[in-house]
C-alpha cells in the first residue's frame, strides 16, 4: 500500500525502477552493502537511492528531532541530508560505511542549525492556547481531573531530558543522541566525530556523568 | 565513584550486561559497594533517557522529499567547486593523506634546513685552546732552532775545506 502511495507521488519511480532492472533486482539491495548501492547511483540507478531513502530515513529524522526539537525543522533538515547524499553521489568514495558519511553530513547540519538559531530558542515563548511545534500537545496547566499531576511530573521530567542533553558541550551531545538513541558502535561515532575510539568512550562516560548528576532528581 | 580501571567498561556492561568480555568489571561491581551503587545511579540514569520518544515521520515527508529530489535533478550538474566542497566537508580524506604526508615531509626538511643554516654557522672559525697555542709556539721555536743549527752545520764543512791562507 504504501508503495503504491509513492508511486501515485512519484510517477517517475517507475521509470527508475526500470532502469534499475537492468543493474539488479528490486530485492537485490536488502543483500547489498549500502556503499555498493550508492556506486549504483553513480551509474544512475535512483531505485538504490530509494532503497537507502527508505533504510535510513526515520532513524535521521529521530535524530535531526533530538538535535533541533522541532518536528517540521528535523524533517526538514532529514530531506537535506538525502538531497546532499545525491548530489555528492559523484564524489562519494566507499572508504568508511555509508552510515558513517549520512551521520557525518546529518550532524553538521543539526549543529549549523543549532548554531544560528541558538538565539531565537533561548528566546522562544510559550503560548498556553497553542500546541507546541515540537510535541503537538498544549502545555499543561492547573487541572482538577485525575492523573493530571502525574502527567505534570511526566511533562517536567522529559523537559529535563531534553534540556539537559541539549546543554551538554556539543561533541558529548552527538554522542550521546548516536550511542544512546542510534544504537551506534563507539568505532562509528568515533569516524563520525573524528576521534579515536577510547578518546569516544571517555567523552561519553563524561557526557553520562554529567546527566547522572543533572538528572538525579528524577530517578 | 566508580574505581578508575573500570570506568570505561562500565558503559559496555550497561549495553551488553550478558557479555562473556564484561564478566570481570561484573564480578567487580558486585565485590565493591562503592561501585555498585554508581552502577546502579548510571542503569536508572540510562533507563531515564529512555522515556525522551521521538515522533514518526509525518506522511507527506516522501511526497516533499520527492519533490526536491526531482527539482534537483532537473538542476545543472553541481561544478567542480562545489564538488571539491562537499569533499572536504564530508569525506574521510584518507585519500589525502599520502599527499599530506609528502607536504609534511617537504616541510620538515626546508623546515629543518633552514633552522640548521641559522643555529649551524656555515664556516666555523675553531679557535685553539692556550695550551694548544703554546705548543704551537714551541713546535715553531724549535723548528727555527733546528734550521739555524742546520745552517751553522752546513757552513762549518766549508770552511774545512778552504786552504790554509798562509
Amino acid at each position: 500500500m504504501d508503495d503504491m502511495a509513492t508511486l501515485a507521488i512519484n510517477p517517475r519511480l517507475l521509470e527508475n525502477l526500470q532502469a534499475a532492472e537492468t543493474h539488479h533486482a528490486a530485492g537485490d539491495f536488502g543483500q547489498m552493502d549500502d556503499a555498493a548501492i550508492m556506486m549504483e547511483l553513480r551509474t544512475g540507478n535512483m531505485a538504490g537511492f530509494d532503497f537507502l531513502i527508505q533504510k535510513y530515513r526515520k532513524p535521521i529524522i529521530h535524530f535531526m528531532y533530538r538535535m533541533v526539537r522541532n518536528q517540521a525543522v528535523a524533517e526538514e533538515l532529514a530531506q537535506e541530508v538525502f538531497l546532499r547524499i545525491y548530489r555528492s553521489r559523484e564524489t562519494y568514495r566507499a572508504e568508511a560505511r555509508f552510515s558513517t558519511w549520512l551521520y557525518r553530513i546529518a550532524t553538521n547540519l543539526g549543529v549549523n542549525y543549532a548554531r544560528d538559531t541558538k538565539h531565537e530558542r533561548s528566546a522562544s515563548t510559550i503560548y498556553l492556547d497553542e500546541a507546541d511545534s515540537e510535541t503537538g500537545t498544549t502545555p499543561d496547566v492547573a487541572d482538577s481531573t485525575p492523573g493530571a499531576e502525574s502527567n505534570l511530573l511526566r511533562q517536567e521530567r522529559l523537559n529535563a531530558i531534553r534540556q539537559h542533553v541539549l546543554d551538554l558541550p556539543e561533541r558529548q551531545r552527538m554522542a550521546v543522541l548516536m550511542h544512546k538513541y542510534e544504537g551506534m558502535d563507539y568505532k562509528q561515532i568515533g569516524d563520525v566525530l573524528k576521534l579515536s575510539e577510547s578518546a569516544t568512550k571517555s567523552l561519553l562516560f563524561r557526557a553520562y556523568q554529567t546527566l547522572r548528576e543533572k538528572l538525579k532528581g528524577f530517578i | 565513584m566508580i574505581c578508575k580501571k573500570y570506568q570505561s567498561a562500565v558503559l559496555d556492561l550497561l549495553l551488553d550486561p550478558a557479555a562473556p568480555s564484561n564478566a570481570a568489571v561484573r564480578a567487580h561491581i558486585d565485590s565493591c559497594e562503592e561501585c555498585s551503587r554508581e552502577f546502579k545511579s548510571m542503569e536508572a540514569t540510562f533507563a531515564l533517557l529512555d522515556v525522551w520518544q521521538a515522533p514518526e515521520p509525518s506522511p507527506y515527508f516522501d511526497q516533499k522529499l520527492a519533490v526536491r529530489l526531482r527539482e534537483e535533478q532537473a538542476l545543472a550538474p553541481a561544478g567542480w567547486f562545489e564538488r571539491l566542497k562537499s569533499r572536504l566537508q564530508f569525506n574521510t580524506g584518507r585519500q589525502f593523506r599520502p599527499a599530506m604526508a609528502g607536504a609534511l615531509a617537504l616541510i620538515l626538511l626546508v623546515g629543518g634546513g633552514t633552522v640548521a643554516d641559522f643555529t649551524i654557522p656555515s664556516h666555523p672559525n675553531t679557535e685553539a685552546s692556550a695550551t694548544v697555542q703554546d705548543l704551537q709556539i714551541l713546535d715553531k721555536n724549535d723548528q727555527a732552532l733546528q734550521t739555524m743549527d742546520q745552517l751553522q752545520d752546513d757552513s762549518q764543512p766549508d770552511d774545512a775545506a778552504a786552504p790554509p791562507s798562509s
